[in-house]
């Protein structure tokens, strides 16, 4: 709920879509406006001008291509798709309210809809040594840097007397985290390898946020994607990385069912062999548990030991997981495709390239 | 079919009437504002600067409400009608910082997006010469004040002539002729304005006549921190700042000083010399203050 000052402070906003709110109610970066006219869901984000014309094209486009599964997004009375206010911007949708009926069939609806996605947009890049060199070298420099600030962490905390719960908890995994790392380097230097030599890459307009709080289902109950503020033209890994590596996390999250996700996907976009390794690549490097080193040495005052070593071990645990996925899906043959796939449409213009 | 049920159609409105006709309507949503254009450049130079002028500003300019179709204006056979917002409730000096953010959106947009394309443009120009001719009947009568302005206003004219060859290639603003306080509105607690239908006039002029009825209503400290606030949107540290100096040093004034006087008989032509020292005064208090505000400017980058 919110306050009148609260409604006051959005009145600059919903006076570019002649609304006034009656009330307010917050949904962490949504804010639900209650008016005479109706519901609507306000996102507010932090985009600049470059980010939000992007933005309103990638929806554009998405409706233009044929994939409408997208919550809508409402002009203002001025024509434009979003509200520039100080450093924030705005956009105004329809409210859905959440059903939970769909909860359970939400992560098959998401990666059934970001498979349309990819296979409307997907392109098959003129090859470029230097788009590729420059995506692999910053990568894996980036991936070097952050392997050698865990080993120093790893030498200091050697030295010492007496160890931290967390430091110990970190030592005793300390191997077999180096070993994800060694293996995700070695997977993207093979798909580094197959593109020098194949000559080829594919890219894919890419949601950029792929997670379950990304599809909502309309009153009718089909499933909408939103938030394409992250979207970008960029490998169908990238997606497919980042919604697997988050579900790993999920307690009661299963290889199977992650299997079974992927199958799903596939049926729109079978994945070539070399995304597969770099899909391996993205998943198998310990990011998550690097992260958790990063808030023990910045932030430790702030959290318990007993809770920094929790999340660590949760970390390690999904990583664990991850690695028998990863083992899963590189034996496993690719399903066949589905007959009547989409024609492939760019989300930019004929000439255009990423 | 009427205006009325026009814009019922192509903006999706109901229960449209006047209020007063042919300028304000009332609407579902609320009152609106009608303009009426004959010329489709001037129009879209006006569609244009409002809308760039909106971006990144806490203030809004009364924008051209798109019809249904998202066009900007309605053809009603005779004109083209376009469709604004409309406030009543004045926004006052008080807050100088979103004034200062507007001044300087405007500013900006008007430098650096092209919008002289196919435009009829105006560029004031100011006619010492002309000055002198009507000061003539008038220097009889030996008046200080008289003799004191003419020869202040031309070494003015001279300073100001010195500063714009400093500057050798700049974009000169292209802006509305009449930017005033009083269309400031307010409308929940933002500065919404209401734009004109004029001609755009290129230079700094209509700025500086702003920051002459700023300083009218407000004090020195107060034009000091709209200049400031100006500065951080629109910085004036570079040839924008010497073209904007040029035109308020430039003696404006003079003419309209000029024109209060009468010497039909002696009353008459004491009040007229009243006025005019009290115009050339005031406008000497601009200069002075926003002088000092380059100064001071100045001396705080050195430090």
């Amino acid at each position: 709920m919110t306050t009148e000052k609260e409604t006051l402070n959005y009145g600059p906003v919903l006076f570019h879509y002649d609304l006034f709110p009656e009330k307010l109610e917050r949904h962490g970066k949504v804010k639900k406006v209650i008016t005479k006219r109706g519901t609507f869901a306000l996102k507010e984000a932090e985009m600049n001008e470059d980010e939000r014309s992007w933005f309103t094209h990638v929806i554009q486009r998405l409706s233009e291509i044929g994939f409408h599964q997208v919550v809508p997004l409402y002009p203002t009375k001025f024509g434009d798709y979003t509200v520039q206010l100080g450093p924030k911007t705005y956009y105004l949708m329809p409210w859905f309210a959440s059903d939970e009926r769909n909860e359970r069939a939400k992560d098959e609806v998401l990666l059934d809809h970001i498979g349309k996605v990819h296979a409307l947009t997907i392109k098959e890049q003129d090859f470029s040594n230097e788009v590729v060199e420059h995506s692999y070298q910053y990568l894996m420099n980036r991936w070097e840097n952050r392997q050698f600030e865990m080993e120093r962490f790893t030498e200091e905390s050697e030295q010492k007397t007496y160890m931290s719960p967390f430091e110990l908890t970190y030592l005793s995994h300390f191997h077999q985290i180096m070993r994800m790392t060694e293996e995700a380097k070695r997977r993207l230097k093979e798909w580094y390898d197959t593109c020098q030599r194949e000559k080829r890459y594919r890219s894919v307009l890419c949601h950029g946020k792929v997670s379950r709080n990304h599809l909502i289902f309309n009153p009718s109950g089909e499933g909408h994607l939103l938030n394409f503020e992250k979207a970008v033209l960029d490998t169908p890994v990238r997606d497919l990385a980042i919604y697997f590596r988050r579900a790993a996390h999920q307690r009661d999250w299963a290889i199977e069912e992650g299997k079974l996700l992927l199958d799903l996907y596939e049926k729109h976009v079978p994945l070539l062999n070399e995304e597969r390794g770099l899909l391996i690549s993205y998943l198998s490097y310990p990011e998550p548990v690097f992260n958790t080193v990063d808030l023990y040495c910045s932030k430790k005052h702030q959290y318990s030991q007993i809770e920094l070593v929790h999340r660590l071990e949760s970390r390690i645990r999904a990583m664990k997981k991850i690695r028998e996925f990863c083992d899963a899906i590189m034996q496993a043959p690719p399903p066949a495709p589905i007959e009547n796939e989409p024609n492939k449409i760019h989300i930019n213009n004929e000439e255009d390239h990423i | 079919m009427g205006l009325i049920n026009l814009l019922e159609n192509e903006y999706d409105l109901y229960g449209v009437r006047w209020k007063q006709e042919p300028h304000i309507i009332l609407t579902d949503f609320g009152e609106k504002q009608l303009r009426y254009w004959t010329d489709e450049s001037k129009l879209k130079w006006h569609v244009k600067w409002r809308d760039e002028s909106s971006k990144g500003s806490g203030a809004v300019p009364d924008r051209m409400i798109r019809t249904r179709d998202g066009k900007v204006a309605v053809f009603d056979g005779k004109y083209w009608v376009t469709l604004h917002d409309y406030a009543d409730t004045p926004f006052g000096c008080e807050e100088v910082e979103k004034w200062g953010q507007f001044i300087g959106q405007l500013l900006e947009a008007s430098i650096h997006k092209n919008m002289e394309k196919d435009l009829r443009v105006d560029k004031p120009v100011f006619d010492f010469q002309h000055c002198m001719e009507v000061s003539r009947k008038y220097l009889e009568g030996d008046f200080d004040i008289l003799n004191k302005s003419i020869y202040e206003a031309e070494k003015r004219l001279q300073y100001a002539e010195a500063l714009k060859k400093k500057v050798k290639k700049s974009v000169i603003p292209l802006l509305e002729n009449e930017i005033s306080i009083s269309n400031g509105k307010r409308i929940f607690h933002f500065l919404f304005y209401q734009g004109g239908d004029t001609w755009p006039v290129k230079g700094y002029l209509p700025i500086r006549n702003f920051l002459f009825e700023w300083l009218k209503q407000n004090s020195p400290l107060s034009l000091k921190m709209l200049l400031t606030e100006i500065d951080k949107i629109f910085p004036l540290n570079s040839d924008q700042g010497l073209l904007l100096l040029a035109e308020i040093t430039l003696p404006w004034e003079l003419i309209e000083c000029l024109n209060q006087l009468d010497n039909s008989n002696l009353e008459k032509m004491v009040e007229g010399m009243n006025k005019y020292e009290s115009i050339w005064n005031a406008n000497r208090l601009l200069l002075k203050t926003v002088t000092e505000w380059f100064d001071e400017k100045r001396r705080k980058v050195a430090l």
